[in-house]
């Protein structure tokens, strides 16, 4: 019944077009590992060549299940039906310089106590980034690195404490994107970001590593107890993926490993805590036509404290 | 800041699997639905000057056929204001006087977990305050929990948040389940009526001068006794929401079940079991007489599976009891 729910799912967000992209490395002439069609891979959005403007739109709709670590309200967990959607812009300054910003929304049906869901959303973080890209030399050549850095502003919304709804919801959003993009979708915080993919391509597949490293230095409380905020959260990523394809097709997958090192929330101290190592994995089809790619795929959490979560995420990507 | 109403997350949850998966969206409850004593001992459940004593003004009462809450021991007690009278020109949907209020207290393996409140506030349909207080370990008093709790005390048992309240409450006008004519109605078993002196009954309501027309007649649940138990589990547990006088709009209720059923009892239709919605809307279509195993109700019952159970909130453990009467009166009917 849930594979039913998540492919009517599917259905609805492509038929409405509504999922993310951006300008596949290379122009597009060929898979791009780098440029999957999840918000993770949105960082590691390559200039391109071409055009110099890209939209982009990612909208995920999962089955969530994320640790909620406040005790001010004695329900730990939120779980339910997330929505997220990431609206993207890039600018191209030079042919090896981007400049992107990122909104990000989500809205939530958080499960309550009783088994009730109630409808929630709340603005995310947005994030303005730069991106480098150059081609390697000497015993690298042929491959392609990325260099990013940004800033995300804190103005995610929170609140109130009797319930947390737009915390919960952002909790959501964040453990459907595999704790991923934490600067997005943690309240309260300004997030630094910087990280780095490395690419390599061949006729028809290619392999890019990346790693990201997003500080979250907090600000305020969000409402959340303040003897579980912590002054700095730090979340680094390790992604692997791989990709085939030719013209107008791609097919992608990969793997990732998050480590909340430190949570930017800490988590109540009681027996079973829940692991602060999450990987993850996710696959995707890509359709490419003319400046628009269009993505369609699933991704899921293996095991840890995202345990049960999976995540259908439809893309749009658009050169202009 | 809502930039994405509710019901657009309503919408994509209701697109990904129907009643399926989501059979309930709560809205926030209004402000003043949220503005609740923070203590128990504030909400004129005890008597001021002995806490462990249930207020002179307050009368325990027991209703007829129970909302199973997976077996948790249940006391409820009711406070009408002096010299109000309840509005009994509808004998199904009693209108309570403002300042009306009604307490649940629940009991799980033992350990007394929390104590519901739900007071009339207003004239209007919905104008209730529904929240619940969990009990604090040392039993000096109960707090507020707005937001509810997972598996409260050390027990099985889920305290609901104040939003979910109306996801049942609000499925009849009256707001109040358990407090009604049928429910209160002497002459059967369990209930109000069963002979208990400290228990309130239809019979005191009305020598009381507490309604504003009392009943025409004597009020009996029809049938055997199993066509009685199983017409009266089915008005507990699943009629509040499915029937057909649910107050309209939905500021006061978060999902209407897209159907036909009807399993709410009604005073002027206890003839013959026949008679009762009950078998005019489900025999035929959730109930195949004579065969269990191809009612749907029956699969409804005996699952706990969140996108299938019946009733799909506030419980997680099948009513065993229940699922055998259900069955026993089934198998009875005729094809």
């Amino acid at each position: 019944m849930r594979a039913r729910a998540l492919l009517a799912a599917a259905l609805v967000l492509a038929a409405s077009g509504r999922a993310r992209a951006e300008p596949a490395a290379g122009g597009g002439d060929g898979p791009d590992a780098a440029g999957g069609a999840s918000p993770g891979a949105a960082r590691g959005a390559s200039p391109g060549a071409g055009r110099r403007v890209s939209i982009d739109l990612d909208a995920g709709l999962a089955i969530a299940s994320a640790p909620f670590p406040d005790d001010a309200i004695p329900e730990v967990e939120s779980a339910g039906l997330a929505n997220f959607v990431v609206l993207g812009a890039g600018y191209r300054l030079r042919p090896d310089l981007e400049i992107r910003l990122r909104l990000p929304w989500t809205g939530s049906a958080v499960a309550m106590p009783a088994g009730a869901h109630r409808g929630t959303s709340a603005r995310g973080n947005p994030e303005l980034s730069l991106a480098h890209r150059r081609a390697l030399a000497g015993r690298l050549r042929g491959v392609a690195l990325e260099l990013r850095g940004g800033v995300a502003a804190p103005l995610a919304s929170h609140g109130p404490a009797r319930d947390l709804m737009d915390d919960r919801s952002l909790a959501l959003a964040d453990a459907a994107t595999l704790w991923r993009e934490p600067h997005l979708f943690t309240p309260g915080v300004v997030g630094l970001t910087a990280g780095a993919t490395a690419e390599r391509r061949w006729q028809r597949g290619a392999v890019a590593v990346s790693a990201e490293l997003p500080l979250l230095v907090r600000l305020h409380d969000a409402e959340l107890d303040p003897a579980r905020t912590r002054a700095v959260g730090l979340v680094p990523e390790l992604a692997l993926r791989g990709s085939i394809g030719g013209t107008w097709w791609a097919l992608s997958a990969g793997g990732h490993l998050a480590l909340r090192a430190p949570a930017p929330v800490r988590a109540p101290e009681r027996a079973g805590d829940p692991s602060a190592v999450q990987p993850g994995l996710e696959m995707f089809a890509t359709v490419r036509a003319g400046p628009v790619d269009l993505s369609l795929g699933g991704a899921g959490a293996l095991g840890g404290a995202l345990s049960g979560t999976r995540v259908i995420t439809a893309a749009v990507r658009a050169r202009l | 800041m809502k930039l994405l109403p509710s019901a657009l997350v309503a919408c994509l949850g209701v697109a990904t699997g129907g009643c399926d998966i989501i059979y309930y969206m709560c809205d926030e409850p209004p402000a003043a639905r949220l503005e609740a004593p923070a203590l128990l001992s504030q909400t004129g459940l005890y008597d001021p000057l002995a806490s462990d004593r249930v207020a002179g003004d307050v009368r325990a009462f027991r209703p007829r056929f129970e909302l199973w809450s997976d077996g948790a021991d249940k006391r409820r007690w009711v406070h009408l204001p002096p010299g109000a009278r309840i509005d009994t020109s509808d004998m199904d949907a009693w209108r309570f006087p403002v300042g009306t209020r009604l307490w649940k207290e629940f009991t799980r393996d033992g350990v007394r977990v929390e104590t519901r409140l739900l007071e009339r506030i207003g004239e209007g349909d919905g104008d209730w305050l529904a929240v619940a207080y969990l009990w604090r370990e040392d039993g000096s008093d109960a707090d507020l929990a707005l937001a509810g709790v997972i598996d409260a005390r050390g027990t099985g048992h889920d305290v609901p948040a104040a939003a979910e309240c109306q996801a049942c409450h609000g499925g009849r006008a009256s707001g109040a389940l358990g407090f009604s004519a049928i429910q209160l109605a002497g002459g059967g078993e369990g209930g109000g009526g069963d002979g208990d002196d400290e228990l309130l009954d239809l019979d005191d309501l009305v020598a009381s001068g507490w309604l504003s027309e009392p009943p025409a007649g004597a009020i009996e649940v029809p049938g055997s006794a199993t066509e009685r138990a199983a017409l009266g589990y089915l008005h507990a547990n699943c009629g509040h929401c499915h029937n057909q006088a649910r107050p309209a709009g939905g500021a006061s209720r978060c999902y209407d079940p897209d159907n036909e059923l009807d399993f709410w009892l009604q005073v002027d239709r206890l003839q013959s079991p026949e008679d009762t919605p009950t078998y005019q809307s489900a025999v035929g279509t959730v109930i195949a007489p004579g065969d269990p195993g191809a009612s749907g109700v029956i699969g409804r019952a005996s699952t706990r599976d969140r996108f299938v159970q019946m009733p799909p909130l506030g419980t997680e453990l099948v009513d065993r009891q229940a699922v055998e009467i259900l069955e026993d009166w089934i198998r009875e009917m005729r094809p």
